[in-house]
């Protein structure tokens, strides 16, 4: 690979991101930016101001207050999960992490059809549970198979040896387990609040309309022309990853690491 | 007895060799050394007396009956052949570890920390993450932090096995420092190294297929192997069929099925109507051992004559002493008049 061509990638893949972000930006504040002009006439923050009650609020509050419990249930069930396969062998290992990966692996669309029916025969059709329920299963799915990895790289005689040396299990537990995982299972949490805080399909099909999250209002926001909304809530859509990322690059010149 | 006390020991892991029956008694300050082919147990009976892996019969440290106990509550602790140290901790927590676990205050942690830090010679890397930490370094961290727990009995699984010869001879030495003195645990290490088990080693163990074959002062069992297959996994250097025997000895010992004599128990004197003749030299760490052939059988003879070369005759003397016997059972008979060991 040439130089050249490296930095023709690089800058391609660079520009593929910001490009659609600068574009985002420009359309949650322009008022009146039509083809071809390159900016918008006149600028307004109006959407934004939308945000201090009504539709969107209500979206972003429901988002963060999905994302935050899908977050934390799936990692709490997933932990647990990851380390039973983890410590499985063989056969049984592969059938494990198979299984997990599954509603990993199905469309969410297809997810949604099938559980839709089994929510509306419990009472739980168009219900914050129901939808809360969907998230859940890609999301638990997803992270079992993150601490499948965790728990593969773990030592299981690092347990050993704090046995051996006096520790009870609540002890390994609590003074070793725990420290250790500290930083995964923050992670889990992010990544399976991200799974929640993008999803659609699954929000769509069984809120059946009743619940609202940013991800389904900027569907809505599109399909009904309201670009500067649906700009505006794409923008909030991306903070997070945004933060992450941050975070994540934080975290990374600590460590040494650097990415790229 | 106080130490550790195995009476009728037995470990049995689905998919595994059943180890034992094992009787053994290891007083405190005392090494027993256990020496075995790989395969033999050796590992699996250490963790079994540690309580990692299922056990039946009695396991009594310091005279308090165990068995049945969890691997935390025996005093028993157990160090892995590469040391498994806590990552989220630096070197003094390590170390520590062990302490804190028994409401011991931080600050008196700290300082017996250091003692223990200062015996393996880390003190200089008391605040260092263990990430950085050589194999000799994690190994000796990981041995501070045992004694750290205080044990009454102290399990090392091959604990050299992974460090290069230099560092090896250190280690022991720090070990030998810790480990043999009065009030020190009662050890039983696990090595392959006939070195380090006749160094450490008050006495020594041959493990063979699960069952402790011989028990005795290391110089004991190296001479006097108990059985044929621990002739043969000590490298006896050679092991004769009662006819080859007739060839090299001239005569085969009464009951003998095997006659073994180490390399130093055979004498060659170079003379050209000899009935060996020299096939090659094969040096050694500290002896040339010369391959012979005395009609078509192979004899081992340890070089004294430093002009011997390939193609010379010699003639060979073995020493009766020296010679073991086994009979047909694979035991070793004993010779009248030959003083036991």
């Amino acid at each position: 690979m040439t130089a050249t061509f490296r930095v023709f990638l690089v800058a391609a893949l660079g520009l593929s991101v910001v490009l659609p972000l600068v574009a985002l930006i420009l359309a949650a504040f322009g008022l009146r930016w039509f083809f071809p002009a390159l900016l918008p006439e006149a600028w307004t923050t109006e959407s934004w101001q939308a945000l201090s009650g009504g539709r969107l609020l209500g979206a972003l509050l429901e988002s963060i207050g999905l994302g935050v419990i899908v977050g934390v249930v799936a990692t709490l069930l997933a932990l647990p999960t990851g380390r039973t396969i983890a410590r499985a062998q063989g056969a049984l290992q592969h059938l494990g992490a198979a299984a997990a990966f599954l509603p990993v692996a199905v469309p969410p669309i297809a997810l949604a059809a099938g559980l839709q029916l089994a929510l509306l025969r419990a009472g739980l059709g168009g219900t914050r549970s129901g939808v809360l329920i969907g998230h859940l299963i890609p999301a638990t799915g997803y992270l079992s198979l993150y601490f499948f990895g965790i728990f593969r790289l773990l030592d299981p005689e690092i347990e050993a040896s704090a046995r051996t040396l006096g520790a009870s299990r609540w002890q390994v537990i609590r003074r070793v387990l725990a420290p250790i995982l500290a930083r995964p299972v923050r992670e889990a949490i992010a990544l399976g609040f991200l799974v929640s805080w993008a999803q659609v399909p699954l929000t769509l099909v069984l809120g059946g309309g009743q619940i609202r999250t940013l991800a389904t209002e900027v569907v809505a926001y599109v399909q009904s022309g309201q670009d500067r909304y649906a700009a505006t809530a794409g923008l909030l859509l991306a903070i997070p990853a945004v933060l992450a990322l941050a975070i994540a690059r934080r975290s990374a010149d600590r460590t040494g690491m650097v990415p790229g | 007895m106080t130490g550790l006390t195995l009476t009728d020991f037995r470990t049995e892991l689905p998919g595994a060799p059943v180890i034992g029956p094992i009787s053994l008694d290891v007083a405190p300050g005392e090494v027993v050394a256990l020496l075995g082919p790989s395969g033999a147990g050796k590992t699996t009976l250490l963790r079994g007396i540690a309580g990692l892996v299922p056990g039946q019969g009695s396991v009594r440290a310091q005279g308090v009956e165990v068995g049945g106990r969890p691997p935390e509550a025996r005093g028993i602790v157990y160090l892995h052949q590469t040391p498994r140290l806590f990552p989220h901790l630096d070197v003094t927590g390590n170390v520590a570890f062990p302490m804190r676990l028994r409401g011991i205050s931080r600050a008196a942690a700290r300082h017996r920390t250091g003692e223990l830090l200062e015996r393996v010679h880390l003190a200089q890397l008391a605040d260092r993450s263990v990430a950085g930490l050589s194999g000799g370094e994690r190994q000796r961290v990981a041995l501070a932090r045992a004694m750290a727990a205080d044990p009454r009995v102290l399990l090392l699984d091959e604990p050299f096995s992974a460090l290069d010869p230099s560092l090896r001879s250190e280690l022991r030495t720090t070990l030998e420092s810790l480990l043999l003195e009065p009030g020190g645990p009662a050890t039983l290490l696990v090595t392959h190294d006939f070195g380090d088990a006749a160094l450490l080693g008050n006495r020594l163990g041959i493990l063979i297929d699960g069952r402790l074959r011989q028990l005795d002062r290391p110089q004991a069992v190296f001479e006097s192997p108990a059985t044929i297959g621990i002739a043969a996994f000590l490298e006896v250097a050679n092991r004769w069929t009662p006819g080859e025997a007739a060839v090299v000895l001239g005569e085969v010992p009464a009951g003998a099925a095997t006659v073994a004599a180490p390399a130093h128990a055979v004498r060659m004197a170079r003379s050209a109507a000899g009935a060996g003749l020299v096939e090659r030299l094969i040096p050694g760490r500290e002896r040339t051992a010369a391959l012979l052939r005395v009609g078509t059988v192979a004899v081992l003879a340890a070089v004294e004559d430093e002009r011997l070369a390939p193609g010379d005759r010699v003639s060979l003397q073995v020493d009766r002493e020296r010679l073991l016997i086994f009979g047909e059972s694979g035991e070793r008979l004993e010779i009248a008049g030959r003083t036991g060991s």
